[in-house]
């Protein structure tokens, strides 16, 4: 992994391109030069909004050219969008699960249920937690997030039952609705926000909105506290009207002025202590800090920060040009860490990545982005913005977000432009 | 309706004689009297009519709120104490309730 290894090993990818550039009638024979070797191979680590759609686009638009290997641990993935609408009863569990199986049997994607562990960049192999290895010309990591080790004293993964994430979606979500269920009467539940930056910014929000929902009809008098490290958050005037409106007097925020940036807790007890003082709980709903998936510190291309900085063209990493990064691992500048986001990212990836391989065209890049979120029935609300690529990051160009004070109908249209949206997306990773 | 939380948020230290920030919370939604709900029906007003702090028994400060006040009433003021001692908050609500919240002050 080191790069004077690098440079001093034999590159192809330099020479093709060393070649490339001394004469312009030798570019356009340097793909079938790569296609005479082999097909060119890509591995794709992460089945999520980028890696499933990176894949399939390049299987898809290459039509067989290029070689493409998709690891993902898991068999059945589970949306992290959506699955708070899971646990306020807007959806049922199997709707937001999506099988592997269409891209392998339409696309002849190579999905590999196993766990990417290290990354050798010399070798351009990537090694798996079975045992084997995958050799590739181009990596796109799209690990999503980890959690960052000790940003909520007294919490690890060891106290995940006891106090649930629910914020990879899967067992964990299933977990913490079952908790709610199971409050006492007049019971509370806290949830520990995280603090910037961290996977899908409004839905920590949402989250509060769906659970209020469920306790509205189950538990009235049971109590919602947020304890917040940050000022301020996404679409927060949006959801504070909301929980108004819809849960008048059940949540609470405690926001840094009321000591939310010194939380611990104490799963044995059940307790969360804000700026020293211990509070009884009945759920504690604990979303840590948060750094890009493990894959991306193994393969030695995060930033201090945890996050792995990218080029915004290509989506290839600044520390790698043989690797390119997608959705929440990446360090990529104004885009928030949505499915949206990542699906977007993994588009101008795909291309760039078929150019570079099979020197397809290469268009400008263009990302966009919408969050939608739920924060009653038929009371949907939205943000979201369009972004071009400088040199420096990706950029906002404009942008647009609801308003409070509109009416119903425009409200219930949101929410089902929102239907529409992961009908849409679901089908653009796994068809 | 889930029962009002009060909160109070105090200076580390405190030093005598020397005004230091109060900041004081309570979650109520404040209802105006003025609103309908979903089906329609007036939603009675219920609000925090009242809050005082009183300060080794003498009132510190003392505040009538107007169904203007929006929910979660927020109020935060200035004090400054000759001595260590007990500070006590009572939030006055219209249904007869007294939420209250009582906070030793320990001078440096």
């Amino acid at each position: 992994m080191s790069k004077s290894n690098r440079k001093n090993g034999l590159n192809r990818r330099h020479f093709l391109a060393s070649a490339a550039a001394a004469t312009t009638a030798v570019s356009a024979l340097s793909a079938p030069t790569v296609l005479a070797e082999g097909r060119p191979r890509v591995v794709v680590v992460g089945g999520g909004a980028g890696g499933a759609t990176a894949a399939r686009y390049i299987a898809k638009d290459s039509e067989g050219a290029v070689d493409v290997t998709l690891v993902e641990p898991s068999r059945a993935y589970y949306t992290c969008f959506f699955s708070n609408l899971y646990i306020g009863g807007f959806r049922e569990w199997v709707s937001i699960g999506h099988s592997y199986g269409a891209l392998a049997a339409n696309h002849g994607v190579n999905v590999v249920h196993d766990w990417a562990v290290s990354v050798d960049r010399d070798a351009r192999s990537v090694g798996l937690a079975g045992g084997g290895s995958l050799a590739y010309d181009r990596l796109i990591l799209s690990p999503g997030i980890d959690f960052r080790a000790g940003s909520v004293p007294g919490w690890d993964l060891s106290q995940q039952n006891r106090m649930p994430h629910a914020y990879k979606a899967g067992s964990q979500t299933q977990l913490l609705r079952a908790q709610i269920e199971a409050m006492p009467e007049g019971g509370t539940y806290c949830m520990v926000a995280p603090p910037n930056p961290f996977r899908c910014p409004p839905g920590p929000y949402e989250r509060i909105s769906m659970v209020a929902h469920v306790l509205k009809q189950s538990n009235p008098t049971a109590k919602i506290i947020i304890v917040d490290p940050k000022e301020k958050f996404s679409k927060q005037g949006l959801f504070e009207d909301g929980w108004q409106r819809h849960y008048p007097g059940m949540v609470e925020r405690i926001g840094p002025d009321f000591g939310g940036d010194k939380v611990e807790v104490r799963p044995e007890a059940m307790e969360v202590v804000v700026d020293g003082e211990a509070m009884k709980v009945d759920v504690c709903n604990v979303i840590p800090a948060q750094q890009a998936g493990g894959i991306a510190a193994a393969a030695g291309i995060t930033n201090e920060a945890g996050w792995a900085p990218i080029v915004p063209a290509t989506m290839q990493s600044r520390a790698d040009e043989n690797i390119h990064v997608l959705g929440d691992a990446a360090h990529q500048g104004d885009m928030p860490k949505s499915g949206f986001s990542a699906n977007s990212q993994a588009k101008v990836c795909a291309m760039a990545v078929r150019g570079a391989l099979t020197g397809s065209s290469v268009f400008p890049p263009r990302f966009s982005n919408t969050c939608w979120s739920l924060i009653g029935t038929d009371d949907g609300v939205k943000v979201g913005a369009s972004y071009e690529a400088t040199d420096e990051k990706i950029a906002k160009t404009d942008g647009f977000i609801s308003q409070t004070g509109e009416g119903a109908e425009l409200r219930k249209a949101t929410y089902e432009e929102s239907l529409g949206w992961y009908a849409g997306i679901t089908a653009d990773m796994f068809s | 309706m889930a029962e009002p939380t009060p909160r109070v948020k105090l200076p580390r230290s405190i030093e005598a004689g020397v005004p230091f920030t109060v900041k004081t919370r309570i979650t109520h939604p404040m209802h105006t009297g003025e609103r309908h709900d979903s089906e329609g029906a007036l939603v009675p007003r219920q609000i925090i009519n009242r809050f005082v702090v009183s300060y080794g028994g003498e009132v510190a400060i003392s505040v009538d709120l107007e169904p203007a006040v929006s929910a979660d009433p927020y109020i935060q003021f200035q004090l400054a104490v000759p001595e260590s001692g007990q500070l006590e908050f009572q939030w006055v609500d219209d249904d007869g309730s007294v939420y209250s919240l009582s906070k030793r002050v320990e001078v440096d």
